[in-house]
């Protein structure tokens, strides 16, 4: 589609997509953690988004695919696209209980979650402001 | 964002603007100073590489191999502000071309 490939290619804003998906899910998942702080045998999980998002850009960097036709539609994004939070167990100590939350440390990785989230919708916005100004032609929004 | 058409066209440009061989010392280029169209080009070239920055500031920061918010902010706010310069500069030519055209002789 030409639509798609004049507007929807860029890798940038895909690699925001997937910032927000994963912190959404890690929110999720912390939040998943401090409400299981009382339940035995209960083990704290976390995310590691950005060094996933790092290895496939990585990897696609290290391709180096080069386009030899005009209608070639440039290295594709699926690895990227099809990219899935991957959770791990955290290797703190249990407690007596066999539960290893540490609230203060939750607390702290949920606000610093919500940060980095807004800052992400921050940037998308702009980012696609400046897309839009090219559209519209107009000197503001 | 390809700007290979851009620059021929502005080499044709070039090309009637600025008489090479008739002496462009007595016509209004100054000595030495680059032509319009170079130095539109060299813009263009300029908000370009802005943006490809401006596009890797933020994979750096949703990367995690660069903590400061601020950094990617401006160079994104940079990016927007010098491309939106740009497209005004375009209108304002575009005008004064449409202006020049409606003249009657």
């Amino acid at each position: 589609m030409l639509i798609d490939k004049l507007l929807f290619s860029d890798q940038t804003p895909l690699v925001l997509k997937k910032g927000l998906d994963f912190q959404s899910a890690r929110n999720l998942m912390l939040s998943t953690n401090i409400s299981n702080m009382e339940t035995p045998d209960f083990k704290a999980h976390d995310i590691n988004f950005e060094q996933q998002l790092q290895d496939v850009i990585k990897n696609k960097n290290q391709l180096q695919v080069r386009s030899t036709n005009s209608k070639h539609l440039g290295p594709s994004n699926d690895s990227l696209k099809s990219l899935d939070p991957l959770p791990f167990e955290l290797s703190d100590p249990s407690k007596s209980n066999g539960n290893n939350v540490n609230i203060d440390k939750e607390m702290g990785k949920l606000a610093e979650n919500q940060i980095m989230y807004t800052a992400f919708i921050q940037l998308m916005m702009k980012r696609g402001s400046t897309v839009r100004s090219a559209v519209t032609e107009l000197p503001q929004q | 964002m390809k700007d290979i058409t851009i620059q021929s066209n502005l080499k044709a440009l070039g090309g009637i603007g600025a008489p090479a061989s008739l002496g462009t010392k007595t016509s209004g280029v100054g000595e030495g100073g680059a032509s319009f169209a170079d130095t539109l080009t060299e813009s263009l070239d300029k908000v370009n590489s802005l943006q490809k920055e401006a596009d890797r500031a933020i994979e750096d920061f949703a990367t995690g191999q660069t903590r400061n918010i601020h950094e990617t902010m401006i160079a994104v706010n940079k990016a927007d502000l010098a491309f939106r310069l740009t497209m005004q500069v375009r209108n304002k030519i575009v005008e004064a071309y449409q202006e020049v055209m409606r003249t009657q002789v």
